[in-house]
């Protein structure tokens, strides 16, 4: 596990890296290659970023949560209005909620929390 | 005895027990008031939904409460004898409640009395037991919490459409029990007390229905594995908890074990594999897998457990009801209710009940959002391995149910929380949010419930408000069916007109579901066509059979049916079936004609029942006296061509009793494989478009083609899907051909040679891979995936082959190596033929067809068409025509008898053969005045239907003309069926042709086209009308194109329009030959003599078989369906008949070759029922120890109360 945290830096570094490059390459370039490679990728290379955001900053867990709920209820709010990026919006708070949730639950069985 | 040694003896042993489990006595019951509320709420549910004292059926449930009965006869056995008989061990979990209901129909209990008692269980079990279950995660919470939980697991998005909408009785009964098990199992693992668990497992005996689907199960076993792991955390004896866990699921098993068993049997069977294998295919279950998980799993629907298209898409559902909870104010509610609940969760994330049910909301979402992003990879890896998740093709249908769960449970409770702070603040609000929460729950949600809405549909008569899912079987059903019974119990009968899977009935009510006649009528009977193996193929070609041949009484006696039905109370056209009106004439016709062999039997109602002569029927089983080999995949209409008589039997040559059978055999037909039609006059044609021949832009000796290569790989690999993989490989084999050609031309041989070895090594693999997207995704009609587009493909590669084979690089064979590789290839995929067409000047290519036939026995054969199928009306007959067979040309006279036309006879080999010659003497089938006119369209629409002459609606027609538009809009060819769909356009009803093109003018240059098509129309319909019509030009919409809505005005959009004028000329319509040749080879073989056959039926999977004076060996033919299932035993011995013997006979039936003689008997056996029995025999044992240690306990408790109490 040690070992593990000590990678967190260039894991988060190189992910933040990838997604940079696949993201400038989509909109400067619109090479096919990275718009076939973007869907698959871009969610998995998000939700390893924060994960390692949340080690790397520290992030409460609460505050993943919160954040979760806010993408939530403004994804909510745009899909009322049929705003279509509502669904992306809902898809990157889903993330959260689920970063959020499993650390809640590590940090529940860690502490032996339970109520 | 004294009352305290009486009390010592009673209590001994179950206080030993006792001391393993948590007192059953801590346990409190609910309120009392509670649960006349929630008793009260379901009894006025049943009352709303059965005021019209008439069951409720349709859409994929049917009619099951019409005649319970019946299905409870089909669930005492894997095997069913409806339609030709099925295996279904699934039908067998539904024994024990269907055995309770049928048990009240036969005391005269009416069918809607029973259903409503059904629903009324579903409802109240559902009710009281998520009360309870929330009540047993939340703990110290009010009862208004629980029951706002209660309410809306039964009112929410999900349940409406999915449960309660749907119908499925299975389904809807799983969902209303499985808050009940997992109360228990909650319980149990709580206070560790057996009586729980013993409950538990009997009711899962009772309700076993509602695990008659393998995901059901496995969504069952997914929750109670979740809780296991919540109590795991919580609990310090952790090894308890694990083996608390493993002995539910074992007691589970055995308790199940009669119909898991059979499941499990099914499941390694041979019945199963060819089911996989020829009706579900990976390729096929992925691509519907990522649509509904693409169209189902959006975010925005889920969070609201919305099913995507049913609350989103405009269907005609009365007020249009699920398009309510559209509307802004409400999608505002609805949202603040599920955000509320999400806000709630993450105050309260530490308390281990909101992570447990947090859990089943987030992990329901990941599920029921199937493959669609984001990290849905994950459920497409397994989805794609293992075949058992394949069960949840449409994620959202079934694991949909994990969130609602989650979500119902917290919704209460996070209510309660809130009226408790806000109500701190200000005091009214205690009342004010229960009474909000109420309204949403109760009134919003419960809206379509009270109303009855969720019980219609969107199709007439469904959304008929006074229709909806009532159904009124009419009497003369009852009467039919009892008439025949008494007539001949065992006998099956046919229905005409004969249809698919679904049907609407002109009953009192309407109906518009699946087709009933299995609940219908006692009698087995072929009324529909449904995927069962070999089923399927003779129930879609009977109706052709019937109504064009005389001698139908033939494939009647095969398959054992001695009565015909003519059913006119359709809709026939919403039905897609065939006009009752001329199959009631096509029976009057028959009646009178001799030949037909068939006499009017009985009327009740419009029902007509229609009998075979006795001298034309066969019994159930018997010998047959002449063979016919029909080849590979023999089918029954071989059978009538063949000349072979009633009492014979047809075998398929796979079979390893094939060659016993061959000395015997006097009769030899095949059918074709495959057509090809090769319009000329070039062949092959070469097509230089870029879905073939991509762009090039290195030779293969450049320095970078290896990293080409690297990079089309990874590209490839992007594709998720089988299909679009095998477009990538279809062009990148293209490209390999182009880089030939321009190496070639660069004088780079190395290079040629290079991308050849390429070609080579891909070309075996993308067969490969289109012969299995093929099996799946091949469209109606079509012989392979995509087939025009890959004779295209194919073409032009062997157009370029044609002129590598004239290069230097053809010095040592290679070239013609591989295009024999290419052709023998895509011949086996029925893309090309494998023969070049032979030209010269008076054969020349010119509409050539080319017919591939599989020959597995040498001889003379003839090569013929049925009559029926080939009218000399359209073609001609005796006439001389040049005929192609393999490589070699033949000129024939056509000649013709009764039901056969002749095209020569030649010797064909064992293997492969092509059969080709031009389509000749094609005429014109519309009236020669019709084939050139003019529309002229200056204000509204101007048309002309032209009727197609000496319509056939088994063959093909090609349809062409040249189209001038001199002014204005472009033509539009529509082709109308008279049994087109008639359907609601804005509220008027208008036919859905069955065909339609519109054919836009040029941008800039207008001159006269030609056009053409294949039209291959439905084989139901019995007439045919081309209609051209044309409207006139108008460009309003251009001109306001940011407030297109003006143009909806007349008088505005009338000013901008223009007349049109378009010339239509050398309109012709041409039928094509039959896609179906046969070869025909008759022998005369030794004279038979079968012996005397007498049978006794025990079962419907027993048969006791008398066999008297057997001299040589014979064909004992059984006509039931197919199955490796059913084993011959002789004379009494335990030992099977050789299972060599056993083969495929008449297309469906199961022959056995006997080479005994003499007289013996036989016992015909059915063997994967004994399994029922078996486990039957294990699970009664299981659950009577379960049963008295459970009625052992509560007495002790019952017991230790009173003496506790008198102490």
């Amino acid at each position: 596990m040690k070992k593990i945290r000590s990678y967190r830096y260039p894991i988060f570094i190189f992910s933040l890296f990838v997604l940079t490059v696949l993201n400038i390459i989509k909109i400067v370039a619109r090479s096919r290659f990275a718009v076939n490679i973007f869907p698959n990728l871009h969610y998995w290379l998000w939700t390893i970023i924060l994960i390692e955001a949340v080690f790397v900053f520290n992030i409460k867990i609460k505050n993943v949560l919160k954040i979760a709920l806010a993408l939530t209820v403004v994804g909510g709010a745009l899909s009322i209005f049929r705003i279509v990026i509502a669904e992306n919006v809902l898809k990157f708070g889903f993330i959260l909620w689920i970063v959020g949730y499993l650390f809640n639950l590590i940090e529940i069985v860690r502490k032996n929390e339970i109520n | 005895m004294s009352s305290n040694r009486l009390r010592i003896i009673i209590l001994w042993p179950t206080r030993r027990l006792n001391k393993l489990f948590y007192p059953f006595s801590k346990f409190k019951y609910m309120n009392k008031k509670i649960f006349i509320l929630l008793l009260l709420s379901s009894v006025l549910l049943t009352t709303i939904l059965f005021k019209d004292k008439t069951i409720l059926g349709g859409g994929e449930s049917g009619v099951p409460f019409y005649n319970i009965t019946r299905m409870f006869k089909d669930s005492s056995s894997s095997w069913l004898d409806g339609l030709l008989g099925s295996y279904i061990p699934q039908s067998v979990a539904n024994y024990p409640y269907l055995k309770i209901f049928s048990f009240l129909e036969v005391q005269g209990i009416n069918g809607y009395v029973l259903q409503a008692l059904f629903t009324f269980i579903a409802l109240l079990i559902s009710l009281v037991f998520f009360f309870l279950l929330t009540k047993e995660v939340f703990s110290n919470y009010p009862n208004s919490a629980y029951l706002f939980s209660s309410f809306f697991y039964l009112f929410n998005f999900y349940s409406a459409m999915n449960i309660w909408n749907r119908f499925l009785l299975n389904f809807l009964l799983f969902y209303s029990v499985l808050p009940m098990f997992l109360w228990l199992y909650m319980r149990f693992l709580r206070s560790r007390n057996f009586v729980y668990l013993g409950l538990f497992l009997m009711l899962s005996f009772i309700f076993s229905y509602a695990f008659s689907s393998p995901g059901h199960i496995m969504i069952f076993w997914f929750l109670l594995l979740f809780i296991s792991l919540f109590e795991l955390m919580k609990d310090k004896k952790k090894v308890a908890q694990v083996k608390n866990f493993v002995i539910t699921l074992m007691l589970w098993l055995l308790v199940n074990f009669w119909w898991i068993l059979q499941q499990a049997a099914y499941a390694i069977s041979e019945s199963f594999k060819s089911i996989s294998t020829e009706y579900f295919s990976d390729v096929g279950n992925t691509i519907g897998f990522s649509f509904l998980s693409n169209v189902l799993g959006k975010f925005e629907n889920l969070y609201l457990l919305k099913h995507g298209l049913f609350y989103n898409q405009e269907y005609d559902f009365i007020l249009k009801w699920p398009l309510i909870y559209k509307k802004p104010l409400l999608l505002i509610v609805e949202w603040m209710a599920s955000l509320y609940i999400l806000y709630w969760a993450i105050n309260n994330r530490k308390r281990l009940s909101v992570v447990f049910s947090l859990g089943l909301l987030l992990i329901g979402f990941i599920l029921a959002k199937g493959n669609s992003p984001p990290l849905g990879e994950v459920f497409d890896f397994f989805f794609q391995r293992f075949s058992f998740v394949q069960f949840f093709r449409n994620p959202f249908e079934k694991l949909g149910i994990i969130p609602t769960m989650g979500f119902s449970l917290m919704i209460g409770p996070s209510l309660s929380d809130l009226a408790k702070k806000l109500s701190r603040q200000k005091p009214f609000l205690r009342v004010f949010i229960p009474l909000v929460s109420f309204t949403y729950i109760v009134v919003i949600l419960g809206f379509p419930f009270w109303s009855g809405l969720v019980f219609t549909g969107s199709q007439a008569p469904l959304n008929d408000p006074e229709v909806g899912l009532r159904v009124e079987v009419p009497s003369y059903y009852k009467d039919a069916d009892n008439w025949l019974s008494l007539e001949d119990k065992d006998t099956r009968f046919m229905t005409f007109p004969l249809g698919g899977e679904g049907i609407q009935y002109l009953w009192p009510k309407g109906y518009l579901g699946v087709e009933e006649s299995a609940i219908l009528f006692e009698n087995a009977n072929i009324s529909s066509v449904l995927a069962f193996p070999y089923y399927d193929k003779i129930a879609s070609n009977l109706q052709k059979l019937f109504t064009k041949n005389i001698d139908f009484y033939k494939i009647a006696s095969l398959l054992n049916a001695r009565y015909l039905l003519f059913r006119p109370d359709i809709e026939f056209k919403n039905s897609g079936m065939k006009d009752p009106a001329y199959i009631d004439n096509l029976f009057e016709e028959r009646v009178s004609n001799e030949k037909a062999n068939i006499s009017f039997a009985s009327q009740f109602g419009p029902l007509k029942f229609y009998k075979l002569d006795n001298k034309v029927t066969l019994p159930k089983i018997y010998a047959a006296n002449n063979y016919v080999n029909g080849g590979s995949g023999a089918d029954i209409e071989q059978f009538l061509l063949s000349g072979a008589e009633v009492g014979d039997v047809m075998y398929n040559s796979g079979w390893p009793v094939r060659n016993k059978l061959d000395a015997n055999t006097s009769f030899y037909v095949s059918k074709n494989k495959a057509i090809f039609y090769l319009p000329g006059p070039q062949y092959p044609l070469f097509v230089d478009a870029p879905y073939i021949f991509p762009y090039v832009s290195h030779l293969p000796s450049s320095p970078i083609y290896s990293l080409l290569i690297i990079k089309e790989n990874l590209q490839r690999n992007l594709y998720s899907d089988k299909e679009s993989k095998l477009r990538w490989d279809l062009l990148t084999l293209g490209k390999r051909l182009i880089e030939v050609r321009n190496a070639l031309s660069a004088g780079d041989e190395k290079g040629a040679i290079k991308s050849l070895q390429i070609y080579r090594k891909n070309l075996a693999s993308v067969v490969s891979d289109i012969d299995l997207v093929s099996k799946s995704l091949k469209k109606p009609g079509e012989q392979v995936w995509n087939e025009k587009m890959l004779t295209e493909i194919f073409s032009s590669h062997l157009f370029l082959f044609n002129d590598f084979e004239k290069s230097t690089l053809n010095s040592d064979g290679s070239i013609t190596d591989l295009k024999k590789q290419l052709l023998l290839s895509v011949s086996k995929l029925k893309i090309l033929p494998y023969y070049y067409p032979i030209v010269s000047e008076d054969f020349p290519l010119e509409s050539r067809v080319v017919y591939g036939v599989e020959i597995d026995s040498s001889g003379e054969y003839d090569v013929i068409f049925p009559k029926s199928i080939f009218f000399p009306e359209y073609f001609g007959i005796n006439q001389r025509i040049n005929i192609q067979i393999d490589d070699v040309v033949y000129s024939t006279q056509i000649g013709i008898d009764n039901n056969k036309v002749y095209f020569g006879k030649y010797y064909l080999s064992e293997g492969y053969h092509e059969i080709s010659f031009n389509q000749f003497s094609k005429i014109n089938l519309i009236d020669e005045n019709l084939t050139s006119f003019e529309l002229n369209s200056i204000h509204g629409e101007d048309s002309i239907n032209i009727p197609i002459k000496t319509y056939d609606a088994y063959s093909q027609y090609e349809i062409s003309f040249d189209y001038l538009i001199h002014y204005g809009n472009g033509p539009v060819l529509q082709v109308s069926l008279n049994n087109d769909k008639i359907i609601k356009k804005d509220g008027v009803e208008t036919e859905q042709y069955y065909f339609e093109k519109y054919l836009p003018p040029d941008d800039y240059y207008f001159i006269k086209r030609p056009y053409s098509t294949v039209v291959n129309p439905d084989p139901s319909s019995d007439t045919m009308t081309l209609i051209f019509s044309a409207i006139p030009w108008n460009n309003c919409t251009k001109i306001f194109y940011k407030n297109p809505k003006k143009c909806s005005d007349v008088s505005i959009s009338k000013t901008y329009e223009r007349p049109t004028k378009v010339e239509i000329t050398n309109l012709q319509i041409h039928p094509r030959f039959s896609r179906e040749l046969f070869v025909l080879r008759v022998d005369a073989v030794d004279e038979k003599v079968s012996p005397k056959i007498s049978f006794t039926k025990k079962s419907h999977t027993h048969y006791k078989v008398e066999v008297r004076d057997s001299e040589k060996p014979f064909v004992l033919v059984f006509s039931e369906l197919f199955d490796k299932g059913w084993k011959l035993y002789l004379n009494g011995d335990s030992k099977r008949y050789p299972e060599n013997n056993h083969f495929l006979a008449n297309s469906y039936a199961n022959g056995w070759l006997i080479e005994n003689e003499g007289d013996f008997n036989l016992e015909l056996k059915f063997v994967p029922d004994k399994f029922k029995e078996m486990g039957l025999y294990l699970s009664f044992f299981v659950l009577g120890l379960i049963f008295l240690i459970t009625l052992l306990l509560s007495v002790n408790v019952f017991l230790s109360k009173r003496f506790n109490k008198g102490l």
